[in-house]
Formats: C-alpha cells, structure tokens, sequence
C-alpha cells in the first residue's frame, strides 16, 4: 500500500487577476495565497504521512520563473525531505525546462523529470519496490505532440503511475499543449495517470486505470470560483485506488448573480446583497472569499442603479458589511446588468426616435457587415499607442454585448419605463 | 392649465393689481404704450421661472409704487384644481410657494410638472413672447428650441437629444481622451507604464542571484585557505615570542644571583631603623631649641612687671569720681538751660494778665479757677441758644401764614360777587326738569321722521303710477302689433301665376309655335309659383321668429305691471300707518301737524332752543355756588392761622426768661448773649492754661539751680580729700574731667601689672617639661644604635643600607623565577627553557617574531576583506530571497488592468450610445418631416394665404426654408420682415402644438405681435390664435385698438381687459 498527493498546476507567486481595487489587508493575503495553498498540500503530505507528492506542471507562473517561487518552492520540498517524502516533479507549458531556473539545489530525494523522454523512477520502502512513477517534462512552452503515448509501464508488479501536463481531450477552455485522448491514457497500462493543466478538477476516469485532474491549489480569478485543492490518493498492493479530494485553497473566489425583478426598494436590494454575501462566507468553510456580484433582470430598480455613484455607494456599503464578517468577504464589484422595463419590441415599432434607434440597434446586431463598422467607432481608444499594449480590440461577442449595453444606457436616457 | 387670476403685490409700476377671474380661451389685455403690458408679460415669466440675478442685464422692475416684490398667479389644471403659485424676492430666483387643491404645500418640483418641464427659455420663447422675440432670429437659435424643433415629436422624454448626445460625449471626455492627463483611463494607463517598467527591473535580479551564488561559493573557499596560513603563522610568532618574553627575566635573574653573593652577611636589623633614628635626632634639636626660647622669654617677662607702678589712692575714690561722670550731663545742661527757661517764665506771666484785662476787672485767678469751662456747660449755652432761635423763626412763619390767609379770603369774596350778578343776568327757563326736555326732544325729531316718510312713500306712488300707465300703453302697443304679424301672405298667387304663365305661353304662340309657347309659358308660370311660394314660406319662418319675440316680450311686460300693483298696494298700507303714527305724537306733543318738511325742522329747532337755554342757566347757578364755598373756606383759614402766630410770640418770651435764669446762676451779666457767653468760656479756658504754664516753670528753674549747686559740692570736696585748694566755680567742670582720667589710668596700671605675673609662673612650668621630654629622648637613641650592632649613628647608616639591598635583590631573583615558571611550566619545562635560552641570541629571536607578525598581519587583512565579501553576498542574497514586491507589483498590474478593462468598456459603451443616437437622429431628420414644421407650414399657408406654401427644415442645419406658390425654395433673407415674423409666428404656433400634444397644455401669451402683419395677413393671424383656444388659454396685449376691433368681430365672446397706468379694469 502507498500513499501520494497528488497536486498541479500550483502558479506560485501569480498575481489575482480582475480585481477592480483591494485594500491592503486583502493585498497582503492574496499575495500569499498561491503560497499558503502549496503549503497546505505540504502540511497534508505530512499529516497524512504520504510516501511522496506529485506536482503534474504548472509549478510557476511564467517560463521566467519568480525567485520568490521557486525558493518557496524549495523549502517546501525540503520539508518533506527532511520528514522523509519523496516529490516527483514534471513541468508544464507555464515553466517549461527551457525556463530560467536558478542555481537552487533540490532536497534530497526531489526528482524533477527531464523534457527529453518518459523517465520511471522507482520508489522503493526500506528497499522493497512500492512503486514506479513515469514522467516527463515541457521541455519548451509550446508542446503539440501526443506525450501520453510516449509512457511505457515497467514489468513490475508495482502499482505504475504517470505524471504528466497534458490537455485530454481537447478542452476548450486551457491551451491544447500536449493534447491526448483518454483513450491515449487508458491504453498505456498504468494504473493511476497524475494530471495537470485543467484547472477545474476531473476525476476522467475511476479505475482501469484512474485518471484526474485535481485542478489548481488555489483560485486565481474569478472565473476559478468553487473549492479549489489536490487528492491524496491510497493505491493497495493490489492495485485499489482510492482518491480523496482535500481543499487547499486560502481565499474562495464566488460569483453570485441577484435578480432585481422582484425587488422594488434600495432597502430591499441592500438586503439581498448582504443576503448573498453571508451564504457565501457560509460556503467558504472558514476562509476569506472575494467574491462578484452581478444584479441582472429588469426591474423598477434599474432606473436606479443607473444613477451616477449609486452603484459605487451601495458597493462601499457591501465591502463594509463583509469586511466586518468573520472571516471577511471582499466584495470586488457589483455588475450591473439590469434592463430597463421597457416593452422593447413594442417600441421598436413606434414612429419615433426611439423606434428608430431600437431600429439601428437591431440591424447591426443582425447585419454583420454593418456590424463590421462597429469597431471603427472605437478606434480612438483600442488603436491609442498605450491602449494597444493593454487591452484587446472586442470580439465579435464582446462587441454583441457592448451593443445591448449602448442600446439599454439610450433607452435609460430617452425613455419613461412602462409602469 | 390656465391662467385664472394674477395678482401683483409689488412689480414695476404695478402694486396691490388683480387682474381676473381670466377666462378659458381668449382674453385681450389692451393698453398704451408704457401702461404696463411688457411688465405684465415679464412678471407671469418670472412668477413661473424665477427672478433674475438683480446684478444681472434684465429689468429686475423693482416695486416703483410699493409693496413686496413679487406676488402669485392662480392656475387651473383640468381635472386638479386651483393651483395658487407664489413667489417673492430671494436667492436663486426666489422662493416659490405652490398651494395645491387640497391645501397641501409645494414648491419648485410641483412648479415644474404643472408647468410640464417646460424651461424658461422654451416658456420665453415658445409660450410667453413679444415682437422682440419674434424680430430676434437668434431666439429660434436657442438651442433647447432648434433642438425642440428637431426633438419634437421624437418620442424622447423631457430631454432634448442634443443635450442626450452631449452629455454621453462629456462623459465619454471624463473616461478617455487620446491627448488627455486627467481622464481615468488615461490615468490607469500612465500607471500601468510605470509599473510595467518597474517589474522589467525586477526581472534581472534572478540573474543577479544565480551570480551571488557563484560568487558565495569562491568567497567561502578563499576565507578556508587564508585561516589555514594564518593559524601556522601565528605558531612560528608565537615561539619567538615566548624566548623573547623570557629574555630579560632570564637575565637579570642571573645578575642578581651573583651580587648577593659579594654582599656581608647581616641577619637582623631593626625594622625602619633609619628612619626611628632620624626622627629621634630631629627631635632632640627641637627640644633644645624650646628650652632656649623659654628661658629668655621668662627673662622678659620678669623684667616688665618690675617697671609697672599703680595709683592706689586715686582707686580708693573710684565710687565718687564715678558718679561725678555719671552727673557730668546734668550738671552741663541746668547750667545752659537756665536762661532761657526763665525768660520763659517772665512771658507766661505777661500772657495771664492780659487775659484777664480782657475778662474784665472784676477777674482774677482765683474766679477763673472757680469758673466751670466743662462740656456739659457749654452745651446747656447751646442748648439755650437752639431754644431761642427755633422759637424766633416759628414766630416768623406764623405771622407770614396769617397775612397770607387775609389776602385770598378777600380775592374769594370778589369772586362771589361776581358769580352772584352773572346769575341775576341769566334768563331763567319755563321747564326745569331736564328729563321732560329730553323726551320731547326724541318726539319731535320722531315726528320729523314719520313726515318725511311720509312724503317718499307719496312720492313713489306717485311714480309708480306713472311707470303702470306706461306699460300699459305698451302692452297695448305689443298687442297690437302681435295681431298685425299674425297676417302672412296669402296663397291665392300661385295658381294666378301657373295660369298667367300658361296666359301668356298662348299669347306668344300666336307669334310662334303653339306648343312650345304653351310649355315655355306654363314653365314660366310654375317658376313664378314656385318663387312666390318659397318667398311665402320664408316670410312665414321669419314672422313666426318675430311673433315668438314678442310673445316673450308682452309677457315680460305683464309681469312687470303685476309687480307694480303689488308694489302700490304696499305704498297705501304704509302711508295710512305713517299717517295714525303722526297723529298720536302732535296730540301728545299738542302741536299742530306739521305739512312739509320745513315745519317738521321747525318743530325740532324749538325742542333744541328750549335745552339749550336750560344748559346755559344750570352752569351759571353751578358757579355762583362755587364761589360761596371758596369763600367760605378761606375765611377759616386766616383765622386758623392769626392763633398759630399768637403762640408762637408766647414761647419765645419763655425762652428768654430761662437763660437770664441761667446766667444770673453763673454770676455772668445780665445783658450776655448765648453766643458772648460761649465766647467768654473759651477765654477763660486759654487763661487758666497761661497760669498753670507759669507755675510749671517756676518749679523747673529751682530744680536745675539745685543740680548745680549739688555737682560743684561734690567736685570740692574731692579736690579738698586729695589735698589740693577748691577750685572756682568756672573750673569745677574741667577739674572734674582730670579726675576721671587719673582713675582710668591707675585701673589700667593695676590689670596690667596682674598680666604679667601670671605670665612669668606659667613660663616657669613650661620649662620644667620640656627638660624632661629631653631626657626621655636621649635614652630612646642609644637604645636604638645598641639593637643594631652600631656604636655610632654613622655606623648605623651603613649597615642599614647593606641590609636593604640583599632584601631586594632576594625579592627580585623570586619574582623573575615566578615569571619564568609562567612562560616555560615547572620544572623541566623551565629547564628546557633556560636551556633554549641559553642556545640563542635576542636579535636572532626579536628577528624571528617581527618576520612572523607582518605575515600575519597580512593574512589577517586579506582574511577579514574575504570575510566581508562573504558577508555582503549573503546578504544581497537574503535580500533577494525575500523579495516581496514583485509580488505586490504584478497584483497592482493585475489591478489596474481589470479597471482599464472596466473603464474602456465604459467608454465604449457611451461612444457606441453616441453614434446610434447621432445615427438615429439623422435618420429621423431625414425620414420623418417634423410634426412641428408640418403644423407650422399649416398655420404659415393660412396667413399668408397661400403666398407661401410649406417651410421646409433641412436636415442637419439649424435654419429654415420655404416653399412659395410656385414651389420654388426660399431662403430666410429673401423674405421681407414681416413675412419673416409670420413664419417665426407659424413656427411658434407649430411648437405649441405639438407641445401640447406631449404634456399639458401651457396658457400662451402674446405681446403686440401683429404690429408688421398687413390687415388682411393680421386677420388670418387671429383666426389662427382663435384656433389656437381651442387647446390652450391665450393672453393677447395689445396697444393697438384695431386689434382689439378684429378681435371683437371675430370673436364676440372674448373678454377685454383695459391696462391703465399700473391699474386693470375689465370692461
């Protein structure tokens, strides 16, 4: 029987992107975020008395690697040197071997896989053989070939286990670098495949063999919201695998979006909000959360929350409230996504201005050639010398919505909302 | 909403002017020049919209006639109610008070919607405006209004889209300018660069630690080797060294061994030796020096007392010559005094008879003596006086009071008399009770009364009856011609017509065909029938009209005449009871009835004469009484007064009696007054002071010639005791000062001499000890020489210095062993050592040590500069280690980027809105004619009468066109003036409109605007501004009667108002 973590894609030392303001407490803490969650899965491997620990890439956050990473990274390894746990190490696309790498000496018992071929590395207990890890490294950022197919299982009777960054599948939504099929993983003959690069955990498979991603330590953005953490898994001499997921994450990132359609007084919307905040401080499981709340629907508040400042006021009022909780909610913003209750179709029809415009809004919307002449209207500020450096020129979605924005802060200006 | 009722407290010329109620439609308000129509039209503008800035251009019309500035306008909103708007003076335009319906209050927001968001300017320009606006181009210019004009219609709320399309650009302004330092994302954009920069920076330190590292590890192999070197170094130093170290104690180890050695052997000496004999010697010579000093002083001393002689008889009279001294200032000053004293003396006798010259002769010492001068004394002459004077002056007052009293009771009895004949004069009236005239007064002014009434009620039938006689007439009249329409035409001419018509239809058929004259004249016959018929029946509408107004009429008239009969009924009620009522009162009154109203004042000026007589001789007999009581009054009182001065003359000659009492018992004159009394204590007094003055010093003069004789006594006997003659009176002071002197000097003598023999027995025991002291000493040297071996003192010197030096020379060799133990170790090693030393040379070891030191003091230098190295890298190591920014940098970025994104979209989002605004203007200008120029076109064809068909606004430009009957396009300069103020006319007329259509409807007034229509264009103007009241209340001023006339003709109904020199009639 052995026991591992299993843990990926760490992103030690990168920043937390989106966030509009923080204050200085909050700054601090989410400086050490990536930080504390390594250090959570070093305190498991140690708690648990694992046999060793698996990073499946992704370690840093970019190929020039933070000094302050990987000499956190360094001393967390130690830790489990000295306790006698083993690390095996495979680099992603985000610190690939090509990657500046400082004159930092692994502690003993670190093995940190080449880029050139699968190495296996045998783990052994008081000199008996317990298990054998497969590995491989990025040996630069940009990897297009098929690596799983490269693992080839030892004749041994140990449990066999891979370690790789790969994208299985072809998902969508991360960088199709080392792409493989489950069918690529399943054909290899190991018994337990260590993954990383998705950022979501997935357990892809069971067993026969088990195949997971355990997602990042630690969310970043607020797209990465949820618990985030590594598996602690348990292999039997026969070959059992069972996982464990255990959250490593020192801030919780939420998204919540509150209706407004059936709140008709800035008492009641306050309320809400503050309604929102508590369940997602209840849902942290005792650490601080930043989190971003998104008004939506059409409402008789909507007239509202478009007056200049109210927002920003009823957002000040919110951070106020979480960060007298215990453990505190940031709240980092409050999009206001609310219509106006305007019969739309109805007016479109109308033989006025505002039918006209409704008119407009439609054709471009439908029209991609007169949607074409849409980003010429932003020139000024996506072709500005240092905007370009910054900010992308919308997409075609991106400018779909920017649209419904226009057509709803028109309407808000020229029009009484229907009673 | 309308206008009902304007009331102004204090504008302009105008204070304290209603003007109203103001009907619904059309009201003309008409006045001349300067009567007040332009401040009237500025007053409803600044009652709805404020009061401008005093500091500003405009006409503030201050109250030029009084009252509070300001004042409120009552509107009526259909539907609501009366609204009463008020505002006065203050800041921001004024405060405005809106009383609603229901009472409750409001202010500028209820203001705005009753006035339905309409802004001053639009109001100004649209709804309330003069010939000015109309002949300004620029007023239509205004952009709220060119927007309006554009806007309206548009659907869009109360905002014009220009100011839609501003305020997004302004907004856009305030996120990003391309050039801009302020906006915020140009803001984050700035911070963004600065960081970008300051992470580049950063990104070398990780280069920098991998180079530390490498340098760490030389630096640590270096400091390794340098330790090494260092430690055999310091060996080869150490040696030499330790040789070097014992060297010189080595040496003189050796030296001293050997000198002690040569040294006699002595095996005692007394301790200190030397130094007890020295002080033994010292103080044998201090001894003898004593001695010697002592015995010559005794000598001294001895010989001194011998010289002293005293005076033992002076000091057997020290007793006396002592008090003589003592006595020597008394003595002294009894004899300087006594001159002056007794002149003294001779003065205060002199002054005691003069006093008592002016006593009198009758005076002499011992009376004053006997004469009491006490306090209590000179009170009770005090007293006696106080009595005398209060008396004297109660005297004065009373006989002044009597004369008094005397003249006003003669003056009183004058006045009665008087009174008394104006009595006698006074016609005495027949009635005397002046209720009785009273109430016959209140009759007859009744009577009056009832005859004039009398006389109206005849009068007033009379007239009736005039009034009854004349209806009558014209009830007949009425009648008559009643009757007289009834007859209508008759019906007889129709068929005359056909057959006259068919008549002579056969007399022109002789002439031509028959049939055709037959039809021709038969047609002619209908037609006439048919003429004569519809001529018939419209007579017979048009009677029946007239009947039916004469009906209406004669019964109006009968009504009349029925009212009238009731009326004289009444008349002859009332003269037959105003009749009964005058006979009763002349029956009462017994006078005769009076027949007019000349008898009727007559009778009530008799009443009048009769009180007013009765009035004059009550107030003639009211005084004469008076006067007797005055009288009387005064009377008593002067005889009140004649008793007072009596008594008075009675106790001021009591009080003279008691002081001649007084004086006769202090044996003073008769004829002495109080105040020559109290003078004459006073000289006593000084007199018997001058007389106790001269007995005083009578006493003192015996006294001091007493003193002196006694002194010189004293003096004498003394002289006589000491054998010498007696010495005349001028000398005893002098000889008593020798005496004095002698005594001093034998007392000193005899202390001196006492000194001095005390002196001389304390030398003698001095010298005594000190001899003994010598003795002592001497035994204490030998004793001292005899332990030491030594016969002689300088036998002793020399054997103390040898024994000194073996001491020392012991301790020396001890101490160098000691030291040498230390460098080498006991025994052998101490061996060995002094062996070493003895195999080798000082200079070869001193060479030894300096070449072993420089080569360690190199290593030591080159040692500490590696250590300093390494600790520099380590430190920059650790520093880089913990390097926290980059950390916090990259989080800012992340931060400022999520915000650009942020702020970008924001732009965006408002540069999107401003591009389908302006978009979808155009495409409303261009697709859709303006209801506003379409009603406006509509009005402007009507007053010109079709000269001009269609205005015409261009899309995209603020200015208008129009089309003429020919269709062809004119530009605004082209038109004349007046044709150009009936399109801003049209226009306005248009804005209205269509302002109405999208809120309620504004009262519109309008200034004198017709001035440049010609009369056909002016007339067409109106009919438009009557169409106009259908939807809206119109005000219209005007100075010009013809328009007043149009307005007359084409509307009757409208009501006129006539403005007059800040006041308003309706007419």
């Amino acid at each position: 029987m052995i026991s591992f973590v299993h843990a990926a894609d760490l992103h030690l030392d990168s920043p937390f992107a989106g966030l509009g303001e923080v204050d200085a407490q909050l700054a601090d803490l989410l400086k050490s975020a990536t930080f504390q969650a390594f250090e959570n899965v070093i305190e498991l491997c140690m708690k648990r008395s694992a046999d060793f620990l698996l990073v499946a890439g992704d370690v840093y956050d970019g190929a020039d690697r933070s000094l302050r990473a990987q000499l956190a990274f360094r001393d967390g390894l130690r830790k489990l040197s000295e306790a006698g746990i083993r690390s095996f190490i495979a680099h992603g696309n985000h610190d690939p071997l090509d990657g500046w790498a400082s004159s930092l000496q692994w502690p003993e018992g670190t093995h940190v896989f080449g880029g050139r071929e699968v190495e296996s590395v045998l783990f052994e207990r008081d000199g008996d053989p317990c298990a054998i890890v497969h590995g491989i490294s990025f040996p630069r950022r940009q990897i297009k070939a098929n690596l799983a197919r490269r693992f080839k299982p030892s004749k041994s009777p140990v449990p066999q286990i891979g370690l790789l960054h790969c994208n299985v599948g072809g998902d969508t939504g991360h960088e199709d670098w080392a792409p493989c099929t489950l069918g690529d993983l399943a054909g290899a003959g190991l018994d337990y495949w260590a993954l990383g690069h998705v950022h979501s955990r997935n357990v892809l498979s069971a067993d026969n063999p088990t195949v997971v991603y355990p997602g990042n330590t630690q969310g970043r953005h607020v797209n990465e919201s949820g618990d985030r953490g590594c598996f602690f898994v348990e292999v039997s001499a026969e070959k059992q695998v069972r996982t464990e997921f255990v959250p490593t994450d020192a801030v919780r990132w939420a998204n919540e979006e509150i209706s407004i359609e059936s709140i008709d007084t800035d008492e009641k919307l306050l309320r809400a909000l503050e309604e929102s905040v508590r369940g997602i401080q209840a849902s942290a499981g005792q650490r601080p959360c930043v989190c971003r709340l998104t008004l939506s629907g059409r409402g008789p508040l909507h007239k509202t929350l478009q007056r200049p400042g109210y927002a920003e006021d009823l957002l000040e009022q919110l951070r106020e409230y979480g960060r007298d909780l215990t453990p505190a909610v940031w709240v980092d913003r409050i999009a206001v996504q609310t219509r106006p209750s305007v019969d739309i179709a109805s007016r479109r029809q109308s033989q006025d201005i505002v039918g006209d415009l409704l008119g407009l809004v439609a054709d471009y919307r439908e029209n991609p050639d007169r949607r074409s002449e849409l980003p010429d209207l932003l020139r000024t500020l996506y072709e500005h010398r240092l905007c370009r450096k910054y900010l992308d020129v919308p997409g075609e979605e991106q400018m779909l919505s920017l649209l419904e924005e226009a057509e709803s802060l028109c309407l808000d200006r020229l029009v009484e909302e229907d009673s | 909403m309308r206008i009902a009722e304007i009331h102004i407290d204090g504008f302009g010329m105008f204070h304290d002017v209603l003007l109203g109620p103001i009907a619904p439609g059309l009201s003309v308000i008409q006045g001349d020049n300067e009567a007040g129509k332009s401040t009237l039209l500025a007053f409803v503008r600044r009652i709805f919209f404020g009061f401008p800035d005093r500091r500003g251009r405009e006409n503030p019309y201050p109250p030029l006639r009084g009252g509070r500035y300001g004042g409120r306008i009552v509107v009526v909103s259909p539907g609501d109610g009366r609204y009463v708007i008020e505002r006065r003076e203050g800041p921001r335009g004024g405060p405005v008070s809106v009383t609603l319906p229901d009472g409750a209050r409001g202010g500028e927001e209820v203001l705005k919607q009753l006035l339905g968001f309409a802004t001053a300017d639009v109001f100004r320009n649209v709804f309330a405006f003069s010939l000015d606006e109309l002949q300004q181009f620029e007023s239509l210019d205004d952009e709220t209004v060119t927007g309006a004009i554009y806007s309206a219609g548009m659907g869009t709320g109360k905002v014009p889209l220009s100011e839609l399309v501003g305020d997004l650009q302004k907004e856009k302004g305030l996120l990003f300018k391309p050039g801009g330092s302020k906006p915020i994302v140009n803001v984050i954009l700035r911070e963004l660069e600065g960081l970008r920069r300051q992470l580049s920076e950063r990104s070398r330190d990780i280069e920098e630690f991998d180079r530390l590292h490498a340098e760490l590890a030389g630096a640590e192999r270096k400091i390794a080797d340098l330790q090494r070197d260092e430690g055999a170094a310091k060996n080869r130093c150490d040696g030499a060294k330790r040789l070097l170290d014992a060297w010189e104690d080595w040496i003189e180890l050796g030296n001293s061994e050997k000198e002690l050695a040569e040294l006699p052997q002595i095996d005692s000496f007394p301790q200190d030796g030397v130094a007890r004999l020295e002080r033994l010697e010292d103080k044998l010579t201090g001894l003898a020096e004593q001695i010697r000093d002592s015995e010559s002083e005794w000598n001294q001393h001895r010989k001194k007392l011998d010289a002293v002689v005293v005076d033992e008889r002076v000091l057997e009279q020290s007793e006396e010559i002592t008090r003589l001294q003592r006595r020597r200032d008394h003595y002294d000053s009894a004899l300087s005094d006594l001159p002056a004293v007794t002149q003294e003396l001779n003065d205060a006798g002199k002054r005691v008879a003069e006093a008592l010259r002016e006593l009198g002769a009758e005076w002499d010492v011992e009376r004053l003596r006997a004469f009491d001068t006490s306090i209590a004394e000179r009170d009770v002459i005090r007293s006696h006086r106080k009595t005398m004077q209060e008396e004297e002056t109660s005297l004065r007052e009373a006989q002044g009071a009597a004369e008094h009293a005397g003249k006003a009771h003669g003056e009183a009895a004058e006045k009665q008399e008087v009174a008394r004949k104006a009595l006698a004069e006074t016609p005495e009236p027949a009635q005397k009770d002046r209720a009785a005239l009273d109430e016959r007064r209140e009759m007859l002014r009744k009577l009056a009364r009832l005859v004039r009434r009398h006389l109206r009620l005849q009068a007033e039938k009379e007239h009736d009856e005039e009034r009854t006689k004349d209806l009558e007439s014209e009830k007949e009249h009425l009648a008559g011609q009643l009757r007289r329409v009834a007859v209508g035409l008759p019906r007889w001419p129709v068929p005359l017509a056909i057959v006259t018509g068919v008549l002579v239809g056969a007399s022109l058929g002789a002439l031509a065909s028959w049939p055709a004259a037959l039809a021709l004249g038969g047609l002619l016959g209908v037609a006439a029938a048919g003429i004569y018929w519809l001529l018939r029946s419209r007579r017979a509408q048009r009677v029946s009209e007239e009947r039916q107004q004469l009906e209406t009429y004669l019964k109006t008239v009968e009504q009349r005449l029925a009212g009238l009969n009731g009326r004289e009924r009444e008349h002859l009620r009332s003269l037959a009871e105003a009749e009964e009522d005058m006979a009763g009162l002349c029956s009462e009154l017994q006078v005769e009835a009076p027949s007019d109203e000349e008898a009727a004042d007559a009778l009530i000026q008799d009443g009048e004469d009769e009180l007013e007589k009765h009035r004059r001789w009550t107030a003639a007999l009211e005084r004469v009484n008076a006067a007797s009581e005055q009288s009387d009054a005064t009377r008593r009182q002067h005889q009140e007064a004649k008793q007072v001065a009596q008594k008075a003359e009675v106790a001021l000659s009591q009080a003279v009696q008691k002081w001649a009492g007084w004086l006769a018992s202090v044996g003073l004159r008769g004829d002495v007054s109080p105040d020559g009394a109290l003078e004459m204590v006073t000289t006593i007094g000084e007199c018997l002071k001058h007389q106790y003055d001269v007995e005083g010093l009578g006493e003192r003069i015996a006294l001091m010639q007493r003193t002196v004789d006694e002194y010189r006594a004293d003096v004498t006997r003394i002289s006589e005791r000491r054998g010498e003659a007696a010495p005349e009176p001028a000398d005893v002071g002098q000889l008593a000062d020798r005496f004095s002197k002698d005594l001093e000097t034998a007392r000193s003598n005899r202390s001196l001499r006492d000194g001095l023999k005390e002196r001389v027995q304390e030398l003698k025991r001095e010298l005594e000890q000190l001899r003994e002291k010598q003795r002592d000493a001497e035994a204490e040297k030998s004793g001292l020489l005899e332990s030491a071996g030594a016969a002689q003192c300088e036998e002793f010197r020399n054997r103390a210095g040898i024994w000194e030096r073996r001491q020392r020379l012991k301790e020396d060799a001890n101490r160098r062993n000691v030291a040498l133990e230390k460098i080498a170790g006991p025994g052998e090693h101490l061996a060995a050592l002094e062996k070493e030393l003895s195999q080798t040379t000082r200079e070869r070891e001193e060479n030894r040590r300096s070449e072993a030191e420089s080569v360690l003091q190199e290593l030591r230098r080159a040692l500490e500069a590696a250590l300093d190295e390494r600790g520099r890298l380590r430190e920059q190591l650790r520093s880089l280690e913990s390097e926290h920014d980059c950390g916090e940098l990259r989080l800012r970025q992340e931060t400022l980027l999520s915000r650009l994104r942020g702020e970008a979209r924001k732009w965006s989002v408002r540069a999107l809105a401003a591009a389908l605004l302006d978009e979808a203007r155009q495409r409303y200008e261009r697709d859709r004619q303006p209801a506003v120029i379409r009603d406006a076109s509509e009005f402007f064809r009507r007053i010109t009468h079709e000269q001009y068909r269609q205005i015409v606004a261009p899309a995209g430009q603020a200015t208008l066109q129009v089309l003429d009957g020919r269709e062809e396009r004119k530009q605004m300069d082209q038109l004349s003036r007046g044709a150009k103020e009936q399109l801003y006319f049209a226009v306005r007329l248009g804005l209205i409109r269509e302002f109405g259509r999208r809120q309620e409807p504004l009262p519109v007034v309008m200034d004198d605007i017709f001035a440049n229509f010609d009369p056909r264009r002016a007339r067409a103007a109106v009919e438009a501004v009557l169409e106009l009241t259908q939807t809206h209340q119109v005000l219209l001023f005007t100075c010009h009667p013809e328009t007043c006339d149009l307005m007359r003709e084409a509307a009757p109904s409208t009501a006129f108002f006539m403005l007059r020199d800040g006041e308003v009639a309706a007419e």
